[in-house]
């Protein structure tokens, strides 16, 4: 199962993706895809960035083939809020209606088992 | 309403100028972030999912127009144009960046307003009634006493690093507005047989994973006393609650523990000692001169207009929908409380948007003496509107999604961010709370029900006030996915109660029609003008199981 490293970056909290050492990226499609072995690898590495200050808690995720969390919570990290208010349009409420319910799609519901 | 005085200012000034230097140090690397943690949780700066989340205080739940278009400006400069009301009369902003955080504190200090102890073990935001001084079946107004323990709270040397976090709410209605028995302390202000007003003290309420209602320690004590004996509380929970689970640390674990008895008993030899202490005694001149800033405002001499509102009312089911359901009784002739839901179908309980945090500052000014209160059902009210203004007040509520006449009924709902902001949270909240908003749209049924609180959770820890909800749902998450449980029987007032788990958890999209069924059997089981919540306590959950999971009572599903 291939593996991302996620984390939030420490000067704005922004949840971000490790592209490479020292390269953190808001956009999980930018996020370097890991198997096993470079996981643990990149873990050390991102480990280093924390201790230079640049994110707080990095951890692995595991994640699909199009670079989709297995786990809702770090799917809602990756993505943003589902629901959204104000966004952008001053004085107006924007909701964004993703997804529903993650269980009421059979062909996403694969998706959502925890990791391991 | 209470203004700094140069106290007030120079501890807040100080606390951000520490604060701000703190903040460069982390950012410098000479702070790691479990150093940096408790720090920034002291000023209410959290790490969430996203980004980071400022909580800032609103004592007692009283705002000036003033603060609500700062907040307004915040959430414009430093966030993505909204704010969240929470159900402890505190506005939460979600997208702050840390190198922004001091300069918002300092925006937030220029109108008195301060985010320290919104967070951490400490005695966190002083909560009250949301009608406190105007509302007609008031002893007074607590909020003089609620500003008196705010500043005995504040950084008190004792109590800066409790067992655990510690809430206190206040009220003096006839009617619990505040959820008082739920609070590790509660203060209802009494009369006593001789006709003084005191305090009934109750402790050790709570909600969470382990949800209690309080125990009054005192049902009558006199007020001069009231610091001596909080100290004493405070004191003996201080020494004695637990620091070894973070999940036992509350004050009502170790009431449960030791027994109300025993625990009183603790608290009575504290206070015996603590009694004649000149440093816990508020003069008198003093509580006269913080109840001054709560002094009734200077209103018109007038008559109520109930005649030509009905004769409007009459002539506009809308206008008459949000009169009955929005605005309340008021003590001085010719006025109303207003309360403006932030509860629409296209919106997030509690969330408002920076135009109409300034729009309905500007009403504020125009239409109730510049006042705004919060509430903790996520709601704001407008204390002081004329009744000859209702009308023009609605439409211009109207205008701006905020005339929703839902105010104590179904769609009222309190829900936590859950999910979709909290690093806490198991499961959505603000989507359950939007699919049932958008669902339960006839307005006539809605009212036909009565009054009604459905809160919802996201987690155990019960932000969303679940428990005390007449229908309490709460997220659960079961091998990755979303499930909600439902609770019956819950209430927060004089007559609180926990809900009982009515069955094993559902799917979100099983919920609408699972409310919907549980509404049928109240419909067709009430007397009379009973509440859902009499009628369940009188039939019971039976008749609601059978509703939700047909005959035998429960469907088995994945989640226990």
């Amino acid at each position: 199962m291939a593996q991302m490293i996620i984390a939030n970056r420490l000067a704005d909290g922004r949840t971000v993706f490790l592209a490479a050492p020292g390269r953190w990226v808001e956009s999980i499609a930018a996020g370097c895809l890991l198997d096993a072995t470079a996981a643990l690898d990149l873990l050390a590495a991102a480990k280093g960035d924390e201790a230079a200050n640049l994110v707080v808690d990095p951890y692995l995720i595991e994640v699909d083939d199009d670079r989709q969390p297995l786990v809702w919570r770090e799917q809602i990290r990756a993505d943003g809020p589902t629901v959204l208010t104000g966004a952008g349009a001053e004085g107006a409420t924007v909701v964004r209606a993703r997804a529903r319910s993650r269980a009421g799609s059979a062909g996403r519901a694969g998706k959502l088992r925890r990791a391991k | 309403m209470y203004r700094y005085d140069e106290f007030d200012h120079r501890l807040v000034a100080e606390r951000i100028a520490t604060f701000r230097r703190q903040v460069q140090r982390r950012l410098a690397g000479d702070l790691t972030e479990d150093q940096f943690k408790p720090l920034r949780l002291m000023n209410g700066l959290y790490l969430q999912l996203h980004a980071y989340m400022l909580r800032v205080n609103i004592p007692y739940g009283t705002l000036s127009s003033r603060q609500l278009r700062q907040f307004a400006h915040i959430a414009r400069r430093y966030d993505r144009g909204f704010g969240h009301f929470t159900t402890r009369q505190n506005i939460q902003f979600n997208w702050i960046r840390l190198d922004d955080a001091p300069d918002v504190l300092a925006d937030l200090a220029a109108v008195e307003v301060t985010s320290m102890q919104s967070s951490g073990n400490c005695i966190r935001n002083i909560t009250a009634d949301h009608f406190a001084g105007r509302a007609r079946d008031e002893l007074e107004d607590p909020r003089p006493w609620c500003e008196l323990i705010r500043q005995w709270s504040i950084l008190h040397p004792e109590f800066s690093y409790l067992p655990r976090k510690f809430k206190i709410a206040v009220s003096a209605a006839e009617v619990d507005r505040a959820a008082v028995k739920v609070h590790d302390v509660g203060l209802y202000l009494r009369r006593n047989a001789a006709g003084e007003t005191g305090f009934e003290v109750i402790a050790g309420g709570g909600q969470g994973r382990l949800p209690f209602i309080g125990h009054t320690l005192r049902p009558w004590l006199p007020k001069a006393e009231l610091f001596p004996y909080l100290e004493a509380i405070l004191r003996v929970y201080n020494l004695g609650g637990r620091r070894d689970n973070i999940h036992k640390a509350r004050i009502k674990i170790q009431l449960q523990a030791l027994g109300a008895d025993e625990f009183r008993r603790l608290v009575e030899d504290e206070y015996a000692a603590l009694r004649g202490d000149p440093l816990l005694a508020v003069p008198d001149a003093e509580v006269q001169r913080i109840a001054a800033y709560f002094a009734p405002p200077a209103w018109e001499p007038l008559a109520d207009e109930t005649a030509d509102l009905d004769a409007r009312a009459a002539g506009d089911p809308a206008f008459a929908a949000w009169r009955r359901a929005n605005v309340a009784g008021h003590r001085a002739p010719g006025y109303a409380i207003v309360t403006l839901t932030l509860k629409s179908p296209q919106g997030a309980p509690g969330d408002m948007t920076a135009g109409q945090m300034d729009a309905v500052a500007d009403l504020a000014d125009r239409y109730s003496l510049g006042e705004v209160r919060v509430s903790h059902r996520q709601n704001l009210v407008f204390t002081d509107v004329r009744q000859r203004d209702l009308p023009v007040l609605w439409q211009a509520l109207q205008g701006l999604g905020l005339a929703t006449p839902n105010h104590g009924l179904l769609t009222d709902i309190i829900a936590c961010p859950g999910l979709d902001y909290c690093s806490l949270a198991n499961a959505r909240s603000i989507s359950v709370a939007q699919d049932l908003q958008r669902h339960f749209t006839d307005t006539a049924a809605i009212q036909d029900l009565g009054e009604l609180t459905l809160n919802i959770s996201g987690c155990m820890n019960a932000c969303g006030h679940h428990h005390v909800g007449h229908i309490g749902i709460l997220g659960v998450e079961k091998n990755g996915e979303e499930f909600y449980q439902l609770m019956l029987g819950g209430s927060s007032g004089h007559d609180a109660s926990l809900g009982e788990r009515l069955g094993p958890g559902i799917r979100a999209e099983e919920i609408n029609g699972a409310i919907e069924r549980l509404l049928e059997t109240y419909r067709s089981s009430r007397t009379g003008s009973e509440r859902f919540l009499d009628t369940y306590r009188r039939v019971g959950p039976e008749p609601f199981k059978q509703a939700v999971y047909g005959e035998g009572g429960t469907r088995r599903r994945e989640v226990a």
